[in-house]
């Protein structure tokens, strides 16, 4: 009989050896053990030994010289996926096809949306991202031409804000990529929110030097699961394209408001 | 004002006027705006890369298996930071990508694992607790050696508490088993150590 209850209090001891100091389970089981003959005490105070010293042995490995570092960069060197989330990505690219099909229909009745069609909508998807998800800019300037300076170091092309009216104000900028081509961001800002506009060489995407602007509205989920809308143009002038994103339809320059 | 070098757009620069706390898509990030996305990340990685390898080196028990499931890790978080909702979770979190990456390298690696319940039948001695069991451990090769033959889900349990240092509460969350069944795993896997270690010791020396 004391030998099976012995059995199961062994048991109870090696299992409670693993839970750390302090636990009410382990107080209780060592209340116990200091019942018991020495035997079993000396076999609760090795089980504590080796538990001390397992922990120390697997957690003793050395990391590799310069791993802090390369896992630093590692957002740098990965994939551009990872920026958008794809289940945004999905969502998003689902509504702005399904929009820009809607309008092929309605104007030359084409069943599919086109390669430039595509590669705009997934152009505007991951700038619409960017726009909620990544606004911060590296140089803070109200002055347009100061903004293009500043950032023509660090793109292959010249930096040339368009024209966007008065109604929002340049907050500054930053070089970026999208679809891991360089672009030019600018932040703006106005009454009822924020605007981004992205420019790119149309060249880089395999776009055509002319585009007509169009406007769609695009859904992305925010972290709370609420979806919010944005409106977008798209164009393409002489060559360099323009993706601009605003939280509101009233931030969009007179121009584009009656698209 | 200052032109910053090439593009780095997932890695925020300095500053972002008025922004981005105010915007209702961009308040539940981590801490506010992008600079602290990066911030976070940043200490993410210094904080906790060290235990991290330590509990994927013993996991998949290559040293350069364990960067690369390190490195997925972190990319991963980076990807999905902004569903990091508290920061002071994140290490809880990462030990989370980092025990699920785990899991598809030992499935990948298609590894037989030797079942632990052999151990019970292995006779008295060999699995009594005693100071020779904390001498032994002292060879860190040779446990890697005996980790590698451990089933995975004795070994996911034994490094979750022992490594990555949860509470039997935590880890039966983490793991989603039964707290007893944490200590259950825990003690097949100790118990699988101590008996192997001497049997190894007996064979080598």
């Amino acid at each position: 009989m004391d030998e099976t209850r012995h059995g199961d209090l062994r048991e109870r001891m090696a299992e409670a050896s693993s839970l750390p100091a302090g636990d009410p389970e382990r107080a209780a089981i060592e209340a116990r053990v200091l019942d018991q003959p020495g035997e079993l005490r000396d076999a609760w105070y090795a089980l504590l030994d080796e538990a001390a010293a397992t922990r120390e042995a697997l957690a003793d490995v050395r990391p590799p010289i310069g791993l802090v570092d390369r896992l630093l960069e590692a957002p740098d060197r990965a994939p551009r996926r990872g920026l958008l989330g794809w289940r945004r990505l999905a969502v998003a690219a689902a509504l702005l096809v399904a929009a820009v099909l809607g309008a092929a229909v309605l104007n030359s009745m084409v069943l599919a949306p086109s390669e430039t069609e595509t590669r705009l909508a997934r152009l505007t998807t991951a700038a619409t991202h960017e726009h909620v998800f990544d606004r911060h800019v590296s140089v803070e300037t109200g002055d347009v031409t100061a903004l293009d300076t500043a950032l023509g170091d660090g793109l292959p092309f010249a930096a040339s804000c368009p024209d966007l009216g008065d109604a929002i104000t340049l907050r500054g900028g930053r070089c970026c990529q999208l679809d891991g081509k360089p672009v030019a961001y600018s932040l703006w800002r106005g009454e009822s929110g924020h605007c981004s506009v992205f420019q790119f060489r149309a060249a880089d995407h395999g776009l055509p030097t002319d585009a007509a602007p169009t406007r769609s509205t695009v859904a992305i989920p925010d972290d709370h699961g609420r979806t919010r809308t944005h409106e977008v143009v798209v164009w393409i002038e002489d060559g360099r394209g323009f993706i601009l994103v605003a939280d509101d339809r009233r931030l969009l320059p007179a121009r584009f408001a009656n698209l | 004002m200052t032109a910053q070098p090439m593009p780095r757009p997932a890695h925020p620069g300095p500053s972002t006027p008025d922004e981005p706390g105010d915007r209702p898509g961009v308040s539940g990030r981590p801490a506010g705006g992008p600079e602290s996305r990066r911030a976070i990340y940043d200490r993410l990685v210094r904080d906790n890369a060290a235990t991290l390898f330590a509990f994927a080196r013993r996991m998949v028990g290559e040293h350069a298996a364990a960067e690369d499931v390190l490195q997925e890790t972190y990319v991963e978080a980076w990807r999905s930071l902004d569903s990091l909702r508290d920061p002071r979770s994140g290490r809880a979190w990462l030990f989370a990508i980092l025990r699920h990456r785990c899991a598809r390298w030992v499935r990948k690696a298609s590894r037989r694992p030797r079942a632990t319940g052999a151990v019970a039948d292995v006779a008295g001695s060999l699995t009594q607790p005693g100071p020779d069991v904390v001498h032994l451990l002292g060879d860190r090769e040779r446990l890697q050696r005996l980790l590698d033959e451990m089933d995975p889900r004795f070994r996911e349990a034994l490094l979750t508490v022992f490594v990555e240092g949860l509470t039997p509460d935590e880890a039966a969350k983490a793991l989603d088993i039964p707290r007893g069944t944490v200590l259950s795993r825990c003690h097949r896997a100790r118990t699988f150590l101590r008996a192997r270690l001497r049997v190894l010791d007996r064979e080598e020396t």
